[in-house]
């Protein structure tokens, strides 16, 4: 029961399906499955780390989670409390408890506002404190922790370079006292040493307020780096969870090893990697059945294009979709 | 008559680029984009340019090609290319350069081919251009690129417009159209930032075996230094505008010297190994606008003194090829 309490996030047979556009208007609708039957438990206090490649449902399954999409199918418990239907208004607090950092630094703050103001809107909408002075106090001391300087704080976002505009998302996350922060591709657009100063910026934060994380990256290398747990996702599919030494160190589903192969080295010449044949197929439609990564992989055989594979527990705690390994 | 075998041997020199600079002026100032930037490279190898954004390493390439546009201007400097200075040719005869003997590969699969028209008519035009192959033959000739650059069925695919493949897909076709004329250099800026990692890795695997057996060269400017550093004969890391390390690869990569190199490899996240926080390059790129006297790492380098104010510090060489700008690099005494 104890471990139950630890539980702050269960996401239980998540699906999200997206509508494709009709040649006329009397066919009949068809779907594609953008996130297919996604699990997921998230302790407290945990980061979760999140890959796969673009169009594999990772941002989607981030917004399904904070009830920006509306989920199709499955449930979505958070701290105990099923959140999946419920209705905007009761749901205000949840809102606050979940904040999301999104990834374009340039798009997702607004133009026309101050970064005080930027920061001090959603401390005043969640009513966090009593007067607007209260709330700038509050604002300015997360601006602070993230480094921006109380000097800057009059400037408009245009003014500040990519990683400092990261800062301030990050900030503004903050600012609600959240407990669970979802942080889509928080480094992607930044330069390398930029993202290095973030991503021990975000670990510090984590470890200061106490903060759970879900880290999704398609940078393997970044995941690697943060999460202590570690989900890679392929076609709207887990394929394959558990700890982050687990998957880096011995990666059991063929679609992960074939990820990790891909990353280049450090001084390691690129010469004879594992190569993928095809490219990412676009995402399969409702009435799909077999294994989503079938077509490319090596392994494949007849069972994996009848059948739907299903998370197993290989080792404590590691899970791998995949028929291959009960076959050989 | 040894000297000779010798000189046969060693490869010639292809691309010779001597104290480039390129700079714009903007209403707010000038802006050194390319600040005295020097390096050679020979047949057959493929050179590595790394930086973070806004060092140059992109204006250099475009400058090499002489794709600069006003504001922007090739202030002085020399490039040497197959023995033939390039910046002292008439307009006319850098086009018959520009795609033909040089070619270049863009960071954007999705915006640097025409959307009206079919990749054959695209890969046509150059080959009808620079090698006077018109229908029948360029026809063949467009399909064996495609098939070279691995596009499947390329018979069909050729009637394709470019909305109808992915962007890897657009990217082998850009490729392709690249390689058309058989340059002799290829300057691929980015070629698969915009990728996915396994398609990324496919074309740097299909692209470095092009360049490979055809003894053609390649300046591959990117900002990820571990994938540079796996196809690159020679890295060049640049900084605001400057070079400040250049050498054979795994000099670059396992024994950095300058501050900024070692600091970019310090904050990548590694993929095996235990975990270790981090270390960061305090600080931010300065302005352009704004450049710090003397050494441009200056205000982020942990080891700066007074020398680094006042003097620029210039290439030195701290072992066979191996050249860094930096006052202390290299030095027991530091």
């Amino acid at each position: 029961m104890g471990e139950e309490e630890d539980i702050l996030l269960k996401v239980g047979h998540l699906t999200k399906k997206f509508p494709l556009t009709r040649g006329n208007p009397f066919e009949k609708r068809k779907y594609v499955n953008a996130v297919k039957d996604f699990s997921l438990s998230l302790k407290k206090k945990e980061v979760f780390g999140l890959v796969g490649e673009s169009g594999c449902g990772k941002s989607t399954v981030a917004r399904t989670i904070i009830r920006l999409y509306e989920p199709d199918e499955g449930s979505i418990v958070y701290d105990g409390v099923n959140i999946t239907t419920m209705r905007e208004k009761q749901l205000r607090p949840y809102r606050k408890k979940m904040q999301m950092v999104f990834q374009n630094p340039y798009s997702s703050l607004n133009p026309r506002h101050t970064v005080k103001d930027i920061v001090t809107q959603p401390i005043i909408f969640h009513k966090l404190a009593s007067t607007k002075a209260e709330a700038e106090e509050m604002a300015l001391f997360y601006l602070e922790k993230v480094g921006i300087l109380s000097s800057q704080v009059e400037r408009y976002p245009h003014q500040f370079s990519g990683g400092q505009r990261q800062r301030i998302s990050i900030a503004r996350a903050l600012a609600v006292a959240p407990d669970f922060i979802i942080a889509d591709e928080p480094v992607s657009a930044l330069d390398v040493s930029i993202q290095a100063q973030i991503l021990n910026l975000l670990l510090d934060l984590r470890e200061e307020f106490a903060l759970t994380l879900m880290f999704i990256a398609h940078d393997l290398a970044v995941v690697r780096h943060v999460s202590d747990r570690v989900g890679i996702m392929y076609l709207g599919c887990m394929v394959e969870h558990g700890p982050y030494r687990d998957i880096f160190d011995t990666p059991l589903h063929p679609y992960t090893v074939t990820l990790l192969g891909a990353v280049p080295v450090l001084g390691v010449r690129t010469i004879d990697s594992t190569e993928l044949t095809d490219e990412v197929p676009s995402a399969p439609s409702e009435d799909f059945k077999g294994c989503v990564f079938a077509h490319r992989c090596p392994l494949c055989f007849e069972k994996c294009l009848r059948d739907t594979p299903v998370l197993e527990e290989r080792t404590p705690g590691h899970f791998v979709a995949c028929w291959s390994l009960n076959h050989g | 008559m040894e000297k000779a075998a010798e000189t046969a041997k060693e490869p010639e020199l292809l691309l010779d680029v001597r104290e480039l600079r390129t700079y714009f002026h903007t209403f707010k100032g000038i802006v050194k984009a390319v600040d005295g930037v020097s390096f050679s490279l020979k047949k057959g190898k493929i050179l590595g340019m790394v930086g973070e954004s806004g060092c140059g390493k992109s204006v250099t390439g475009f400058s090499i090609l002489r794709l600069i546009d006003p504001p922007g201007r090739i202030e002085s400097g020399e490039i040497i290319f197959e023995g033939e200075p390039l910046l002292e040719k008439p307009e006319k005869e850098m086009e018959k350069i520009r795609g033909n003997k040089i070619s270049m590969i863009f960071q954007d699969p999705m915006t640097s081919l025409n959307p009206v028209y079919t990749i054959k008519k695209q890969i046509c035009e150059t080959l009808e251009l620079h090698r006077g192959l018109t229908g029948v033959d360029a026809h063949n000739r467009a399909v064996e690129l495609l098939r070279l650059v691995g596009i499947p069925s390329p018979e069909e695919r050729i009637l394709y417009y470019p909305h109808q493949f992915s962007g890897g897909m657009r990217q082998r076709v850009i490729i392709a159209i690249s390689l058309a004329t058989s340059p002799s250099l290829i300057i691929a800026d980015e070629p698969t930032t915009a990728l996915d990692v396994t398609v990324q890795a496919q074309l740097i695997k299909r692209l470095y075996g092009l360049v490979r057996e055809s003894d053609r060269s390649m300046i591959l400017i990117s900002h990820n230094l571990s994938l540079v550093s796996g196809v690159s004969d020679n890295i060049i890391v640049m900084y605001c505008g400057r070079v400040i390390e250049k050498g054979p690869s795994e000099n670059v990569v396992f024994n950095p010297a300058h501050p900024y190199t070692i600091g970019l490899i310090d904050s990548i996240p590694k993929m095996t190994g235990q975990r270790k926080m981090l270390k960061q390059i305090s600080g931010m790129v300065p302005n352009p606008l704004d450049m710090p006297e003397g050494c441009a790492f200056r205000p982020r380098c942990a080891q700066a003194q007074r020398i680094c104010e006042k003097e620029f510090p210039a290439l030195r060489e701290i072992s066979a090829g191996h050249f860094v700008s930096c006052h202390f690099a290299g030095r027991t005494d530091r």
